[in-house]
């Protein structure tokens, strides 16, 4: 089993997640981070308020699926995820020992 | 399920106590049966507890009867809280602990000796108003720990009828508060609230078959039938109607405790009221915001505004009583509203802390529909989503509070909380609540007496309230069709700004949630591009614009003369000052304004070749046009050094910006900043000492806040150059605030 991880543009994540389930995924867990890339930040002043953009809001999505999933899964999301400008975001995937279903004890595929 | 369900199965639960009583052989002298607390008053629930005590005196020993008492009580299958205990001992308890001795305020005869009865409840109601004083604090504490873990029956998802703010044990303590005659609380209006939430709470029982008294979601709608009302709205409706009723009484009972605590035990001198002037017909008695007796409210429209903008800025209460009158003989403001009214209702809304107290009181006493009858649309009305943690009418009095804290944020301050008391007053009908409400912002903003280019941002402003933060989270904010979905709607930066201010404020009393910083980032991002947007388009360079007035003669003979005149108008007069144009002189007529204590609403001031013209609008009708002369004249000539008596206040938060969007002419800085009497002057002398000359000022004291915008030129007559502008910039700050600031 992998873990895909992608970090995506706010306005994106309707998108991903659309896209996703079309493909059969029913699960995800969704976070909102804040972080920055090459893009970097810098500081604007607003109306005499100056704020950080250092930081930049994204999307964080974490899937668990099979290891013959993973490959399409990250196409999906990069499809869907992609604007072409700079900080469209990054999807990585990495490794998993093992899944359980806390409800029942299920392990591994029996988990997803 | 009414009263008289619930003095049945009372009268039921005493029947059976009394006949246990007599058939276990508990002597008749020296031993009482009493019931405590709801059974005491007599308003048994389906399934309350019954709280009963066998008191004996103290001389006797209980013995076995005790035992033996409970039993059928237990066989009848009720939940009895029952114990023990001597006279001593009750009396020990209710001095130790407080829940004790408020379920003892209300205990009752029930079976056995009624001397010793009547003995404890004349010893323990005794204790209480002797102990009252030291004992009120902590019984404050512990009502505000539960209502910070219970939240408000008026707006919490899950609301607790019994132990929320505004519930059932609110209602009782209440009681217990009257019971310590330090304080009245108004039985008649309390009762009724009090009854009819007993109802709520017996009927919810009964559906969940089990004690309890939280209405779970899914019970609004079976309660509807029950309790004869159309459907789960309804329901809420009543409700929360009922919790904002208890708390409104309750809270205002508090504070008069703590008004009577913080006075001295002894009283020297007359005891008679003492009232100290407020504002024209407007007083404080002992804390609370009443009217003097000089003026009628039929007489005067702007009076319950005038009385409510008092106790909102100094946090006192409106006293009820007040309040109610108020309502009843106001004659109704003239439509268009007068510049008072409108200053008044801004400076009300703007009032931070202190407006929640007083928009209930004017909302419970029917005062509010003097001002805004189209408050009935929102009043009490659940949100459809459940991230919201207030009913509409509320998060619309937290988000003024909210938009209190970001005056300074905006160039128009009074628009800003105008159009958040009036967000979402389109809520409740069907349709897009932004679309229905921008219409009836309009037409109430029209009431209010806003010129139109002011209607319409505020109509603007309510259409488009959501904007932001849903474009924010769903569109691509570095996409120029998304910023100009943004510049379209709103294709002017001052109601940008206001719209920021205005997303802020409103997600801030939704939930903490709704502006975290992840989301207001993405928000101030997309309001930055957007305003960008709209500089780029090219500045709009409007010069200040004035038409010059007819010089008088003597000042055209001798442009040195200082010259007044005094116009009064429907608001109160408008002083023109004329002399020779000079860096500072402004500075000089402001300080003599000051000096005499001459309000400024708002000023104008121009140059008309050797000779500077100043209006200056005040709130004041009865100015002396000649003494005014001679003042300004020995000032303006060096005879006076009034400015250097001017005390300077410092401290106060300010911003100055530098705008570039104003004048190819000159430089324009814009104050903003808490008004107060120098204001103008402060700033004038701030710039005069760096040798800035003010060609044009117009100051505007918008509610609580002063939005002052100086057109300003070197001596010379050109623009200031980048450091020149930072200078008179920091010199400005530095006076209003006391703080040093870099150029």
């Amino acid at each position: 089993m992998k873990l895909v991880t992608a970090v995506v543009k706010p306005h994106k994540w309707e998108d991903v997640r659309e896209a996703l389930e079309t493909f059969g995924i029913t699960g995800m867990t969704v976070s909102e981070v804040s972080g920055y890339g090459r893009q970097k930040g810098h500081t604007e002043v607003y109306r005499g308020a100056e704020y950080d953009i250092a930081l930049v809001p994204k999307i964080k999505i974490e899937i668990v699926v099979e290891d013959v999933d993973a490959d399409d899964v990250v196409g999906i999301v990069v499809k869907a995820a992609q604007t072409g400008r700079i900080g469209d975001g990054k999807v990585w995937v990495s490794a998993l020992d093992s899944v359980v279903r806390v409800r029942t004890g299920d392990r591994d595929s029996a988990a997803l | 399920m009414t009263a008289d369900d619930r003095a049945r199965r009372t009268r039921a639960a005493d029947d059976l106590c009394r006949s246990a009583y007599a058939d276990h052989g508990v002597p008749d002298a020296g031993f009482c049966l009493i019931a405590v607390g709801g059974y005491g008053r007599g308003e048994l629930a389906p399934y309350s507890d019954l709280d009963a005590v066998l008191v004996h005196a103290d001389h006797l020993d209980a013995g076995d009867f005790a035992e033996r008492l409970w039993y059928p009580i237990w066989d009848a299958g009720h939940r009895l809280d029952h114990a023990v205990r001597s006279l001593s001992e009750m009396v020990d308890a209710a001095a130790s602990d407080l829940k004790v001795a408020l379920g003892l305020l209300d205990l009752r005869h029930l079976a056995g000796d009624p001397g010793l009865t009547l003995r404890l409840r004349t010893t323990v109601l005794a204790a209480w108003r002797r102990d009252a004083r030291r004992r009120l604090p902590r019984l404050a504490q512990l009502r505000e720990q539960r209502h910070e873990l219970m939240g408000e029956l008026a707006h919490a998802s899950v609301p607790d009828l019994k132990e929320a703010e505004g519930g059932l044990r609110d209602a009782g303590i209440l009681a217990a508060l009257v019971a310590t005659w330090l304080v009245d609380a108004s039985w008649p209006d309390l009762e009724p609230s009090r009854q009819a939430l007993l109802d709520v709470r017996d009927e919810v029982q009964a559906l969940a078959g089990r004690p309890g008294d939280r209405i779970t979601p899914e019970m609004w709608d079976q309660l509807a039938a029950p309790l004869g009302l159309a459907d789960a709205a309804a329901v809420q409706v009543h409700v929360r109607a009922l919790g904002r009723r208890i708390s409104h009484l309750s809270r205002l009972t508090w504070r008069r405790v703590g008004a009577m605590l913080a006075r001295p035990t002894s009283v020297r001198g007359a005891r008679r009221p003492e009232l100290q002037q407020a504002a024209r017909g407007v007083a404080i008695s002992r804390g609370e915001v009443v009217l003097d007796g000089r003026v009628a409210p039929s007489d005067d429209a702007a009076l319950l505004l005038r009385a409510a903008t008092v106790a909102a800025e100094r946090d006192l209460v409106l006293a009820p009583a007040t309040a109610a009158r108020l309502a009843r003989e106001s004659a109704p403001l003239a439509e268009p509203w007068s510049h008072e009214g409108r200053t008044l209702l801004v400076r009300l809304l703007a009032a931070g802390r202190g407006l929640l107290p007083t928009w209930e009181t004017l909302d419970q006493t029917g005062a509010l529909r003097l001002i805004l009858p189209e408050w009935d649309r929102i009043r009490a009305l659940p949100h459809a989503s459940v991230i919201h943690r207030f009913t509409v009418d509320r998060h619309v009095v937290q988000t003024c509070m909210e938009a209190s804290a970001l005056l300074a944020d905006v160039s128009r301050p009074d628009l800003l909380v105008v159009a958040a008391l009036l967000h979402d007053i389109g809520k409740g009908e069907a349709g897009d609540h932004a679309v229905g409400g921008a219409k009836v912002a309009r037409e109430v903003a029209v009431r209010f007496g806003f010129p139109p280019g002011d209607v319409d941002i505020v109509a603007s402003l309510v259409r488009w309230h959501l904007l932001l933060a849903e474009t924010a989270t769903t569109r691509d904010p570095q996409d120029p069709v998304t910023v100009a979905m943004i510049t379209e709607r709103i294709p002017d930066r001052v109601t940008l700004s206001l719209l920021l201010a205005l997303s802020q404020a409103d997600a801030l009393a939704t939930s903490t949630k709704a502006w975290s910083s992840w989301r207001a980032h993405l928000i101030r991002d997309l309001a930055w591009r957007a305003d960008q947007a709209l500089a780029d388009r090219g500045a709009t360079l409007v010069d200040d614009e004035y038409a010059d007035v007819p010089l008088p003669q003597s000042v055209q003979a001798d442009p040195d003369r200082v010259e007044v005149q005094v116009v009064d108008d429907r608001e109160g007069a408008v002083i023109r000052v004329f002399a020779r144009d000079r860096v500072g002189l402004l500075a000089d007529v402001s300080a003599v304004l000051a000096h005499l204590r001459v309000p400024v609403l708002a000023a104008r001031a121009w140059p008309q070749g050797e000779v500077g013209v100043s209006e200056w609008h005040t709130g004041e009708p009865a100015v002396d046009p000649a003494v005014l002369r001679e003042r300004i004249q020995a000032e303006v000539d060096g005879r006076t050094q009034v400015k250097e008596r001017l005390a300077r206040p410092l401290g106060h938060p300010a911003r100055v910006l530098l705008r570039q969007d104003g004048s190819l002419t000159a430089t324009v800085l814009e104050v903003r900043t808490p008004d107060r009497p120098g204001l103008v002057h402060q700033v004038c002398a701030a710039l005069a000492g760096v040798g800035v000359a003010v060609r044009s000022a117009h100051a505007d004291t918008l509610g609580p806040q002063a939005v002052d915008v100086f057109y300003v030129q070197e001596p010379t007559g050109v623009p200031l150059g980048a450091s020149r502008a930072a200078e008179a910039r920091a010199a400005v700050l530095t006076v209003l605030t006391g703080a040093v600031v870099d150029g």
